[in-house]
């Protein structure tokens, strides 16, 4: 038998094509599996924090954060990582203003500048709004925590180990990745409130987490209210966290 | 003759290595024991030796990216009905040479203790 250059072609090209096709319908088949999706558009989530109510020395978002989330503490300040952290701040230029705290963590930007400069993707924006970093994929590259207006990123230079106590709902993150506050997206997808808001509450606190969408959510009639404010709105992020009393 | 010797050396490293140490068919490796569970896997068991690992990387994109929070198939589910880590992941693994680092952060025991 013999091919013309033309035929020839035909045949391999159709040979590739069969090729082709028995790899990859095992793997489409696994991804046509009836999947349902908690990250659902209609839910935008975000948090109020009264800070009114925050007494001077009170740690409860911040240790509950820890806890829940396995934050490691590294001893040397410069390295240590936070998802939370305690800000005491003095209104400028007001004679005797008292000290006043507040919690800041990552405020799931509208705009998140951190995702935007990622090269691989790995930080990304739900569809629900909750700002994630993928650590499969985060190369540790740092350009997120340089973008991040609001310092809230912080990036794992060591090593952490597995220690009985630890929560096993969250996984640890590898040495040379970066992590921030993940809105407790496990807890959320499971129809729980954020660790923090949870223990705030618990001693009569001031956060409040919820849907934008739902007109009668606690948040939403906050921000209508108009009390509510956001850092640097100037930079136009439009954080999801808002503050009160500030 | 030198760079002659020199590079069959370097050349027959790996198969010195594997003759000498573990990995497929060395002489210090050891064959897997598979370990038949009763009942169905998620998916046929053949395809799970071959496919497990693109199942496994579509429900963590799934997972982390969508919020699709189906556990079976995902790294959970397999430790549901596969509770022994060293029997299950690592003999394979060891025998193949391949180090996934998925237990580097993820916890493998279904229910660990919680010593709150
Ligand atoms: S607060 Fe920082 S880390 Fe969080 S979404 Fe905004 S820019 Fe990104
Ligand atoms: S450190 Fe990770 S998440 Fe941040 S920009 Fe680099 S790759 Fe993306």
């Amino acid at each position: 038998m013999s091919l013309d250059r033309r035929d020839f072609l035909k045949i391999g090209g159709a040979m590739a094509c069969g090729t082709a096709l028995t790899t990859a319908v095992p793997i489409v088949s696994a991804m046509t599996e009836a999947n349902e999706t908690r990250a659902d558009a209609g839910n935008q989530w975000a948090m109020v924090v009264d800070i009114n109510k925050c007494p001077p020395d009170c740690t409860a978002c911040y240790d509950a954060c820890r806890k829940e989330n396995n934050v490691p503490h590294f001893a040397e300040p410069a390295l240590d990582i936070h998802w939370i952290r305690k800000v005491t701040f003095k209104q400028k230029g007001v004679p005797g203003a008292e000290e006043r705290n507040m919690p800041v963590m990552c405020f799931h930007c509208e705009h998140p500048p951190c995702a935007h400069v990622c090269p691989v993707a790995a930080t990304f924006k739900r569809k629900d709004g909750i700002v994630l970093v993928d650590k499969h994929r985060c190369i540790g590259c740092r350009y997120c925590m340089s973008a991040c207006p609001y310092k809230a990123r912080s990036f794992v230079s060591k090593h952490v180990e597995h220690e009985p106590g630890q929560n096993p709902d969250v996984p640890l993150r590898m040495h040379g990745v970066v992590e921030k506050c993940e809105l407790c997206v496990h807890r959320v997808d499971k129809g729980l409130e954020p660790a923090c808001v949870e223990a705030c509450k618990a001693q009569g606190g001031g956060m409040a987490f919820g849907n934008l969408n739902d007109p009668q959510s606690e948040v939403s009639k906050i921000v209508r209210s108009g009390k509510a404010t956001r850092l640097r709105a100037d930079l136009g992020t439009n954080p999801r966290v808002f503050y009160v009393g500030i | 003759m030198l760079a002659v010797a020199v590079f069959l050396a370097v050349f027959s490293l790996p198969f010195v290595y594997n003759t000498f140490n573990v990995g497929i068919g060395g002489a210090g490796s050891v064959a897997p024991k598979l370990v038949h569970k009763k009942g169905e896997c998620v998916r046929d068991a053949d395809w799970m030796r071959r496919n497990h690992m693109q199942l496994l990387v579509h429900t963590r994109e799934d997972a982390v990216r969508e919020g699709v929070r189906v556990t079976d198939h995902g790294i959970k589910g397999c430790r549901t009905c596969h509770p022994n880590r060293a029997e299950f992941c690592d003999q394979c693994h060891g025998y193949v040479g391949v180090k996934p680092e998925c237990w580097d952060c993820h916890y493998y025991p279904s229910k660990p203790e919680k010593t709150a």
